[in-house]
């Protein structure tokens, strides 16, 4: 039970720091987002700063402190932001993007969020019932496994990308012959 | 010391987190730049309509079709680039199961017309006034059809010489040397040329 407990808590940090590092790349979707949930005006730059750095926070808090109860709090509670702004979506008259993970899913706000709100919960009960605990050194370690993992999902989708880009610059193979000028002047450099 | 270590290595992850993110970011804006442009590498199925199951030769392509198990017909155009570079490459070296069909532009004859060149004529027809194109209500070049048993089956877009040899190779119409002979003509980083 106890490696399953670890194991939960490291996938939770990665999604909570991937998410918090996400919303501050692109603080304008995320930013747009809380604007069409109703944030006032007044409180957009903060909460658009502060609930990323909440995330980020929370997740390397996990890390670093398993046995703690407050990072499970933290977690548990930002699990009910999510699924509140689920439902903000839902009443929304227009779909609200999601800007979860930055820019990267195409979906709206709305079941998603609320659907995940009890896993949240569920993946808290085998933490709590194996009680996972480590030093420090080895929360350093686990803090760097898990940023360095993370990275790694980041380079797999780069990876995907720039063949795609490669495919295509190559199928696009230039049919247009030099100017007469320019094979002038490579005879004369001969 | 190693504690120090490890949190600066974890800080260096999170610089290269954000850095791909950032490059995923221009990879997928040059996509949308390539979408908006036309430039990119994927066919758009064509609909043919009523013409679905029916012999090539209706449509004034040559007779011989209707007896073929399986072919590709390409329709190619002078005027458009990707139509010169996909005959560029067929030049000399057309595949068997190929018949390639040009959109004369009004000329009634192949003097002039570029995209002909190196082409085996036993295989090209022309396209006078577009007629074939018209009454397969073809409206895009390059553009490929697949014949199955003598039937005209399915069509699509051909952005790429690449695509066409894909569409080839799906028919299994294409000879392992053939495709050797493509591939040293392609250029590509890393391979000698």
């Amino acid at each position: 039970m106890a490696p399953v407990g670890a194991s939960i808590l490291l996938i939770i940090a990665g999604v909570l720091i991937w998410a918090g590092l996400e919303k501050f790349r692109t603080q304008r979707e995320f930013t747009s987002t809380l604007s069409a949930l109703g944030v006032p005006a007044p409180l957009l730059r903060a909460l658009g700063i502060g609930l990323p750095s909440a995330e980020i926070l929370t997740g390397v808090s996990v890390v670093v402190g398993p046995s703690a109860a407050w990072p499970r709090i933290a977690v548990l509670s930002l699990a009910l932001c999510f699924g509140a702004a689920g439902v903000l979506g839902l009443r929304a008259e227009e779909p609200i993007k999601c800007s979860c993970f930055g820019n990267e899913a195409h979906r709206s706000l709305g079941w998603f969020q609320i659907g995940t709100l009890p896993l949240w919960f569920l993946a808290m009960v085998p933490v709590v019932v194996s009680r996972p605990h480590w030093q420090f050194l080895d929360s350093m370690r686990n803090l760097v496994g898990v940023t360095l993992t993370i990275s790694l999902i980041r380079a797999l989708s780069l990876t995907r990308l720039r063949r795609v880009a490669t495919s295509d610059r190559h199928a696009f193979k230039p049919s247009i012959e030099p100017m007469p000028i320019f094979a002038r002047v490579l005879e004369g450099g001969k | 010391m190693i504690a120090f270590l490890l949190v600066a290595l974890a800080i260096l992850a999170v610089l290269l987190f954000l850095l791909l993110g950032a490059e995923i970011e221009m990879f997928r804006s040059l996509e949308q730049l390539r979408e908006y442009s036309g430039a990119i590498d994927r066919p758009t199925r064509i609909d043919l309509g009523d013409a679905v199951g029916e012999k090539p030769s209706h449509y004034g392509l040559p007779e011989a079709l209707d007896s073929t198990g399986s072919a590709v017909i390409v329709f190619l155009s002078d005027k458009c680039a990707t139509c010169r570079t996909i005959a560029g490459a067929l030049a000399g070296n057309m595949p068997p199961g190929l018949t390639v069909v040009v959109d004369s532009g009004g000329a009634d004859s192949t003097r002039g017309l570029v995209v002909t060149r190196g082409l085996d004529p036993a295989r090209t027809v022309i396209d006078l006034d577009r007629q074939i194109m018209s009454r397969l209500g073809l409206t895009v070049t390059p553009a490929g059809i697949v014949i199955e048993n003598g039937r005209l089956a399915r069509a699509a877009t051909v952005p790429s010489t690449r695509q066409l040899y894909t569409i080839l190779e799906s028919i299994q119409a294409i000879q392992v040397d053939d495709r050797q002979s493509y591939n040293e003509n392609l250029i590509e980083p890393g391979v000698k040329s």
